[in-house]
């Protein structure tokens, strides 16, 4: 995994899943404003074939912007904003051509709102300092566009005034996101150090009993073999052939005991034992492991597994769960099982916990042909 | 455990951000404006365009107060207030500027936008709803009437209407999806605190391994290897104290102070190892002490407690493996750590090839050191005796010392 980026995306996966629809409505009103604004001062057009040109590549623009934002594609990568910005600058200097010498109002240009809702909307994926950038970027471009094109407008106004007006959208709108996304982040933040220090609090709270019950389960064991044994010895200050005999039984079973615990990775623990809810006679399952990876995984990523395995047995009846792990350095992890429930029902499902886990592991792929679901995804072992 | 933020927090965090982002495009739309109101004004120097600005300021003034205190009072003193002063600044240059023609004018808008951008009260819908509709329609009331009272035309204002729109179906979206989406969050979070318990289960277990190892298994071993007949007393002691500690003590609370450190009546008589050493020699052991043994006055608590319980497992592996009755114990320190060295010239192993059942090493030895910071070397072979060089870091200003390190330079 690499290093994860400050974005809302990777910090708060559910609500860049929330925010989904708000990027594809982003998208829908900078195509609807850049139909009806060239429509709407048609005659201001000298090229409707370069007008219908620019149109289309802000369409692409926002098309690219719903396809790389699609949870399936997650995380959005830089080179996809950087693609996304320059599509709509493109389509925005296009738009300038196509009036060129014939257009008299700069405040009716769609070219520099659309790019300021695409970086809007870019805003929940990208890091804020980013899209900051972006917006600079785009705005220096539209800003020579419009000064070259400022001795055409109407008005006996200095050419800045032009340019104000141009690249006012873009920034109050992309700086907008920025800010949005700042703030957002600088709450996680501030949520997530509270949070750390209250759940370390709790666990801590809760490890007494847990050394308790840990302390129980060898005592019990103890009890049985051990200490009638030590006792005895104790007691007659003689040792029989017999003693020596059940001596060495014991200290068998206990190294055959430890041998087998040595061997077990958290992640035995988790598929081998039922998630509570589920019916412990339908979860046979095999975890494979040879090199230990599963430990290599970081808390977060172990938690996103965790939750995952928690939802396929109580929220889709997974059975024949399965798990490989390959690979020291690089891992992959790969899980299957069959579940009985549809595709859609299985999308709507896992779509939050397959969210949490781009966050934190890369590559994730899925594979559903009913019964079978297959996941896999990478992570650096550490 | 950045997994994403918890249900009942994230409408509070996402209604904080989509403020801040109003408040930021309200921020631009006046820079905007007073930019060129003041370019306006350099052009016509004669003309009083000027008192425009103070509207200007007077509004970025009561922004900067909604930004800071967001609530019902600041929001509607931004909307009443703000009204007023684009009232205001709309009479001043609808006047003194001529090209400046009806309501709707850029630099117009810019100003109802930033009336429109006041961002929401509370998480609800209708709190995210209603002010930016009153910022538009107090806007286009201010804008109207001083058009009106100018004699400019009056005009609907699209770009206000579109930034209203924008602002309300961000409002209302970021509400609608939230739901949906955050449904799996609990469990999500859920998980993560199980894992937290996981991972204390688990130092659990290797704690309780460990101990398991040094007492209950080396004391079978013990038994196993006796010959029937009376109990040694060393061994009967041993079993009784182990019965106790393992089956009798709490193991949650702090392992019990091993009576050896209770004073410090000498640097390494006080030591955990010295009392390694005296056990290993209860066992028959003849071992030579030789270096700097009361250089472990410069080890923390922990880590002498961590390294006597090594280096007598590695001297119980002398008594039981070499097949010697004699090994050197060697203590040095030098560069920031302590060394002992355990050397016996018994029959060797490769370690490659030792069973896989053979915890001590592993568990009592080369765990333990680890969990201290410390290091393990081993160099034997089938044949030519055993060295163990153990590495631990001595901080001779450590927090909780052994014995109070002597300053040296006492005035």
């Amino acid at each position: 995994m690499t290093a994860r980026e400050p974005t809302l995306q990777s910090l708060d996966p559910l609500g860049a899943l929330a925010g989904r629809p708000l990027t594809a409505l982003a998208g829908i009103a900078a195509i609807t404003l850049a139909v009806v604004l060239t429509v709407g001062y048609g005659r201001q057009i000298g090229s409707p074939v370069v007008a219908a040109l620019a149109i289309l590549v802000c369409a692409a623009a926002c098309g690219a912007l719903v396809w790389y934002s699609s949870p399936r594609r997650a995380p959005f990568r830089r080179r996809a904003a950087v693609l996304v910005t320059l599509a709509a600058v493109a389509a925005s200097v296009l738009s300038t051509v196509a009036s060129w010498g014939q257009n008299s109002l700069v405040r009716d240009d769609w070219g520099p709102v659309a790019i300021g809702l695409l970086l809007l909307a870019l805003s929940p994926y990208r890091p804020p300092l980013e899209i900051q950038t972006l917006a600079l970027v785009s705005a220096a471009a539209v800003a020579i566009t419009t000064l070259a094109e400022s001795p055409f407008f109407s008005g006996d106004v200095p050419p800045v005034t032009f340019v104000v007006v141009a690249a006012t959208p873009i920034l109050a709108l992309a700086l907008a996101g920025s800010a949005f996304s700042r703030t957002v982040i600088a709450r996680i933040a501030r949520w997530r150090a509270r949070a750390e220090t209250a759940s370390v609090a709790q666990a801590l709270n809760m490890q007494g009993g847990i050394t308790r019950s840990v302390q129980q389960g060898r005592v019990s064991l103890l009890n049985r073999d051990v200490v009638p044994l030590f006792s005895g010895l104790v007691e007659r200050s003689i040792v029989t052939l017999e003693d020596i005999e059940r001596a060495t039984a014991v200290s068998d079973a206990i190294r055959a005991l430890m041998v087998a615990e040595t061997e077990r990775t958290w992640l035995d623990e988790l598929i081998l034992h039922p998630p509570s809810g589920t019916e412990a006679a339908v979860w046979p399952s095999v975890v494979s492991d040879p090199s230990h990876s599963a430990d290599a995984m970081a808390f977060e990523q172990r938690a996103a597994v965790r939750a995952l395995v928690g939802a396929l047995g109580q929220r889709l009846a997974a059975r024949n769960v399965s798990v490989r792990v390959t690979g020291t350095r690089r891992a992959t992890f790969e899980l299957s099982c069959s579940t009985d429930v549809g595709e859609s029902h299985l999308n709507a499902v896992l779509a939050p916990y397959l969210a949490v886990l781009r966050a934190v592991f890369s590559d994730l792929s899925v594979a559903f042909a009913r019964p079978s679901l297959t996941l896999r995804f990478c992570y650096d072992c550490q | 455990m950045s997994l994403g933020l918890p249900g009942h927090l994230a409408p509070r965090a996402v209604g904080a951000g989509i403020a801040r982002a109003s408040h930021v495009v309200a921020a631009v739309c006046l820079a905007g404006a007073f930019v060129v109101t003041v370019i306006h004004q350099t052009l016509d120097v004669d003309k009083a365009i000027w008192p425009a600005l103070f509207a200007l300021l007077g509004m970025g003034a009561l922004l900067a107060v909604v930004e800071r205190r967001r609530n019902l009072l600041s929001v509607s003193a931004y909307l009443l207030l703000g009204g007023a002063l684009i009232y205001l600044f709309s009479s001043v240059v609808l006047v003194q500027v001529p090209i400046l023609t009806n309501s709707s004018v850029w630099v117009l808008s810019m100003l109802k936008v930033a009336l429109v951008m006041v961002g929401a009260v509370g998480t609800r819908t209708l709190g995210s709803v209603l002010p930016p509709l009153a910022g538009y329609l107090l806007g286009e009331a201010a804008t109207a009437t001083a058009a009106a009272a100018t004699g400019k035309a009056v005009q609907l204002d699209l770009t206000a209407a579109l930034a209203t729109l924008l602002v309300l179906v961000v409002g209302v979206g970021t509400t609608l999806g939230r739901a949906a989406a955050r449904r799996a969050q609990p469990s999500i979070h859920r998980a993560a605190m199980d894992e937290r318990v996981a991972a204390l289960r688990a130092t659990a277990e290797a704690r309780a391994a460990a101990l398991l190892h040094d007492t209950i298994l080396s004391d079978l071993a013990a038994i196993a290897a006796s010959t029937p007949g009376p109990l040694s007393p060393t061994l009967a002691n041993q079993l009784q104290g182990d019965l106790v500690s393992i089956v009798g003590h709490d193991w949650s609370e702090e392992p019990a102070p091993s009576s050896h450190l209770s004073g410090p009546a000498g640097v390494w008589e006080a030591s955990a190892l010295a009392s390694a050493v005296q056990t290993a020699r209860g066992l028959g052991l003849d071992i030579t002490l030789s270096g700097d043994p009361a250089a472990v006055a410069g080890l923390s608590r922990e880590v002498d407690d961590a390294l006597g319980l090594a280096v007598g497992q590695l001297l119980i592996n002398v008594h039981k493996h070499s097949g010697e009755t004699t090994a050197e114990v060697v203590v040095y320190a030098g560069g920031g750590s302590l060394s002992v060295m355990v050397i016996d010239g018994g029959r060797g192993f490769d370690e490659r090839l030792i069973d896989r059942d053979r915890f001590g090493l592993r568990h009592s030895v080369r765990s333990r050191m680890a969990a201290v910071g410390g290091r393990v070397q081993v160099w034997s072979a089938p044949g030519s005796g055993t060295s163990v060089l153990v590495q631990v870091p001595a901080v001779v200003s450590a927090e909780d010392p052994l014995v109070p390190v002597p300053t040296g330079e006492d005035r």
